[in-house]
């Protein structure tokens, strides 16, 4: 399989707190890779131990299909970031700024750099100094940055931080339109699942620096179920009708009064007469379907910003 | 390559006040100088120097100090410590151009001080000084950079350290601190602070080192310089960031 990003057992320990514990992340060439996860879950500390930034106590990353070593930099070149919060010299105008990174990255031509501040739409400003940017300027520049040496692999965290909503949308379609014209591959981190679930391929979710789960979006679509939603005032009674009136075992008492039902998903109003003929008060029964929400917040124990 | 990676770290403090710091502070400290000496009739050129360089170089403790400090904070201080080191090139180049930059700025310093000396003793000499005094001058500006720039790796690495904006100006009044315990004593020679002031000396006003204290001097400032520059080098490359 060609990777561009592979991480093996990669793990950063700060004393006896694990930060990032044994994660095993694989990004195929062309993949947008969203990494998932609340905050203080890891996804910064992954990121920096990928960019070289801090040494992991564990593991290695390999980039390109080459293990990195310690002090190696080179493959630095073909890697395009945005770590936290982008970074600028206040003092400096947007190209200015752009051309130390353009110096610093070894790429001759001067033509990149326009056409990276054109990307994000920061020609008008480019003169400007960044020390008057306001926070979403900063993100798109720093966005231009990371294009600018056209990257065959993009690592970005949080880059919609600060954006207002049209931001956010023309961030998304910026990273889409590159992953398809130019088939970059992107690893994006994010603590909200709906920026993910809009353009992610393959979603990792880290959750207290584990990998609790790598999947592609196609596979992750498929593990959605149907259920039959119960609302009763009596589970134990809904739970033993279930299985010995019904012949049911293929269901979950999610919280008290509340019954999920995973199989016969066509007879509910079958189930609805059984149940209510033998005594038991029912308050509300529907087919329901489980949203990719749902399935995140089971993963990670309900500890999810879903916005 | 690499002196494209100089270039780049110069240009990075373009509007910021480190350009005024090196002209204005150079040019500041020739006039209050000059100030001091301007009554004195009986003055000729080596004095005029040796007096105007005895304050340039106190100074010029607390103005090194605050450009490694700030050459070596300022990405920190910007949230720029995690981009500088995403990019193809190796730290150790990175750490070897701040630290030219460091001293490209002390020298322009020096230089600064050098122009307008030479022309307020223009103007108190009426004439212009000997070919010999102003090529020993030139020639000692360089040294005094040197001199002082032995101490940048050890502010680099408290700076590195604390990296609060405060650091580096008490660092370098420390330094001054030493200078004023030291200066004068027998170990005056040996103390990398006095060192500057007391070659000021003894190639202006009498030459009273022997062979043995200027390799004595040398050997002091070559160790300090090689020690923190060494072990600066090594956190600064290796340090998470």
């Amino acid at each position: 399989m060609d990777y561009t990003l592979k991480t093996t057992n990669l793990s950063k320990y700060y004393g006896s707190k694990k930060a990032v514990d044994g994660l095993n992340i694989n990004v195929r060439k062309g993949d947008i890779y969203g990494f998932l996860g609340q905050n203080g879950a890891g996804k910064t500390t992954t990121i920096r131990m990928i960019m070289g930034l801090i040494k992991p106590t564990h593991g290695e990353v390999s980039l390109f299909g080459q293990r990195v070593l310690p002090g190696q930099h080179s493959h630095y070149g073909r890697i395009g970031s945005i770590i936290e919060t982008a970074g600028f010299y206040p003092n400096l105008t947007a190209v200015e700024n752009l051309e130390i990174h353009r110096r610093l990255m070894g790429v001759t031509n001067k033509d990149y750099l326009e056409e990276a501040l054109e990307l994000t739409g920061m020609t008008d400003v480019r003169n400007k100094k960044v020390k008057g940017f306001s926070l979403g300027m900063k993100q798109r520049l720093g966005i231009s940055r990371a294009l600018l040496h056209k990257p065959e692999l993009l690592v970005l965290d949080e880059p919609t931080n600060g954006l207002d909503p049209v931001g956010i949308k023309e961030v998304r379609k910026l990273i889409l339109d590159l992953s398809m014209k130019r088939k970059i591959t992107v690893f994006i981190s994010s603590h909200i699942l709906s920026e993910i679930q809009q353009i992610a391929s393959v979603i990792g979710i880290i959750h207290d620096g584990q990998l609790l789960e790598e999947i592609g979006f196609d596979e992750l679509k498929k593990k959605n179920r149907s259920y039959i939603e119960l609302k009763t005032s009596d589970d134990k009674k809904a739970s033993f009708l279930l299985e010995d009136s019904l012949g049911i075992t293929d269901y979950t008492i999610v919280e008290q009064g509340l019954v999920r039902i995973y199989e016969r998903l066509n007879e509910s109003a079958a189930i609805n007469r059984v149940l209510s003929e033998n005594g038991l008060e029912i308050n509300g029964i529907s087919v329901m379907n489980d949203t990719l929400e749902d399935y995140f917040l089971q993963l990670t124990g309900g500890a999810f910003n879903v916005s | 390559m690499f002196l494209q990676l100089v270039c780049t770290e110069t240009v990075k403090y373009k509007r910021t006040m480190i350009p005024w710091l090196v002209v204005c502070g150079g040019f500041f400290v020739s006039f209050v100088a000059f100030m001091m000496v301007v009554s004195d009739s009986q003055i000729n050129w080596e004095v005029l120097i040796a007096r105007e360089l005895s304050l340039a170089n106190n100074l010029a403790l607390l103005f090194t100090a605050v450009f490694s400090g700030y050459v070596f904070t300022n990405e920190f201080h910007n949230h720029l410590s995690g981009t500088i080191f995403t990019y193809p090139v190796s730290r150790l180049k990175l750490y070897l151009a701040k630290n030219l930059v460091v001293l490209l700025m002390v020298v322009c310093y020096y230089l600064a001080f050098l122009v307008l000396t030479i022309f307020l003793g223009v103007i108190k000499m009426d004439g212009l000084p000997s070919t010999g005094i102003l090529l020993k001058f030139i020639k000692f500006i360089f040294i005094l950079s040197g001199a002082n720039f032995v101490l940048v790796p050890v502010t680099a690495f408290i700076s590195n350290i604390v990296k609060s904006p405060g650091t580096y100006v008490l660092t370098g009044m420390s330094y001054f601190l030493v200078y004023v315990s030291f200066f004068g004593s027998d170990y005056s020679l040996y103390v990398p602070p006095c060192i500057p002031d007391s070659l000021t000396f003894n190639y202006f006003v009498s030459e009273y080192m022997s062979k043995t204290d200027i390799n004595g001097m040398i050997i002091v400032s070559s160790m300090t310089f090689l020690f923190s520059f060494i072990i600066d080098a090594f956190c600064y490359s290796r340090r998470d960031v």
